[in-house]
């Protein structure tokens, strides 16, 4: 089970976000800052140190943290948490998380409270932000779409979180569904990331299966080129996928609705 | 007067240096555009040869092909820094990367990292020629992500 965790947690990348890599933190122990049009956040603690990390959390605890955004205090996490998409991880998968998270070592680290102005501190304001824009519930699949198709879309839109980065926000910071993985000109860091649909001109239509897989594998690109920054992160993690799961992502992309993007000046 | 004969060389020397000095602005800015035109074309090759390697790996292409990749880089990659002089610093005339000050402002890490490809394709050619391809799938990935280095002095200009 904790082989098995490990794996997802490879494949949502929590090591990615919650580790500050940049000033030698240790893994799991948090410190990362994130910014975002509403003020950094830093990452939490997630080792089990009973002090400083999660080490006192239940496993329903967790569940409810990674799934619905809510602390075992009761308040909201703020959305720069993925749990949006972490909503759809089933419970056998959270149960796998839960047991590799438990198996780390506890790092003593203490959380660092978010740079963000009122009213974006106000963590009761994200249940308002939660009933317009978070819908709760795990994965379902699709009977009319393949074993692949569906393991595809699972890893996308849930554990992946593809998604975080790659669809537009609006003004409240909510991803515009309707533009799912369509990019945005303004990403995290506020950098410009890419449209991933099979848009022909705008996106990745030209691109075949194998391609997608190959980006996801070592991150070249079609072209000669390679992914940089931010991407280049996650393909450390998705290089760690299997090759079928890899594949399954790819089937996925391939199959969503083409939509392009704005022309830029 | 001892003055006067002396002064003509100094004189002559003078006008010459002036006259090497103004040198059109034009010009130089046309070297710059060269020389920035030429190192894109350079690294975009490189480029290519490395896929050819990554095909080789992944059984796409031949051994023979992937030889004369390894060959290519082995001579190409030592003369990377040369085609970054200094003051040569700007966007790629497709507009799409850039140059990193960190270049010339951090030089020293800027030839380390070109060192250490240098060295990796070296043990990359050796495992192509062993026709091991799982080896040479071992020592290209070796090499870390192209990011990992880029990214301190390539800039993504769009």
């Amino acid at each position: 089970m904790v082989a098995r965790g490990a794996y997802l947690a490879n494949a949502a990348d929590c090591v990615s976000c919650h580790t500050d890599s940049e000033h030698g933190g240790k893994p799991y122990a948090g410190g990362r800052a994130l910014a975002t049009p509403f003020g950094t956040f830093y990452s939490p603690n997630i080792t089990p140190d009973r002090d400083t990390g999660i080490g006192r959390w239940s496993e329903a605890q967790f569940a409810r943290a990674l799934r619905d955004g809510v602390r075992p205090d009761g308040a909201n996490l703020f959305p720069v948490f993925p749990y949006p998409s972490f909503t759809r991880i089933i419970d056998a998968d959270v149960r796998a998380i839960w047991a590799y998270l438990s198996s780390l070592p506890p790092v003593r680290k203490s959380d660092r409270p978010p740079d963000v102005s009122f009213p974006f501190s106000w963590r009761f304001l994200q249940t308002g932000w939660k009933w317009l824009f978070f819908d709760r519930g795990p994965f379902q699949p699709n009977p009319e779409r393949s074993a692949v198709w569906n393991r595809g879309a699972y890893l996308v839109t849930a554990l992946a979180h593809c998604g975080e980065c790659h669809t537009p926000r609006n003004f409240l910071g909510a991803p515009e569904q309707s533009r799912f993985l369509a990019g945005t000109g303004h990403g995290p860091d506020g950098k410009p990331v890419p449209n991933i649909t099979p848009d022909p001109d705008t996106g990745i239509g030209n691109w075949t299966k194998d391609d997608i897989v190959g980006v996801l594998t070592d991150g070249h690109t079609p072209g000669s080129d390679f992914v940089g920054a931010a991407m280049a992160e996650v393909v450390k993690s998705t290089a760690r996928l299997t090759d079928a799961d890899r594949q399954a992502i790819a089937v996925y992309l391939k199959s969503l609705p083409p939509i392009r993007s704005p022309k830029k000046d | 007067m001892v003055f006067r004969t002396n002064c003509l060389p100094w004189v002559a020397a003078l006008m010459i240096a002036v006259a090497g000095a103004s040198v059109p602005a034009q010009a130089l800015a046309a070297d710059k555009a060269q020389v920035i035109k030429d190192r894109q074309a350079f690294m975009k090759d490189q480029a290519r040869q490395w896929v050819v390697i990554r095909n080789y790996t992944q059984g796409k292409a031949d051994q023979a092909a992937a030889e004369a990749a390894v060959a290519s880089l082995t001579k190409s990659v030592p003369k990377v820094p040369d085609n970054f002089p200094p003051d040569t610093g700007g966007p790629a005339p497709d507009g799409k990367y850039g140059t990193k000050p960190e270049i010339w402002s951090e030089h020293d890490k800027f030839l380390e990292a070109n060192k250490k490809v240098a060295d990796q394709i070296a043990a990359v050619g050796v495992a192509v020629k062993s026709g091991d391809k799982t080896k040479a799938a071992v020592a290209f990935k070796d090499l870390g992500f192209c990011a990992a280095c880029h990214d301190t002095f390539r800039a993504k200009l769009q």
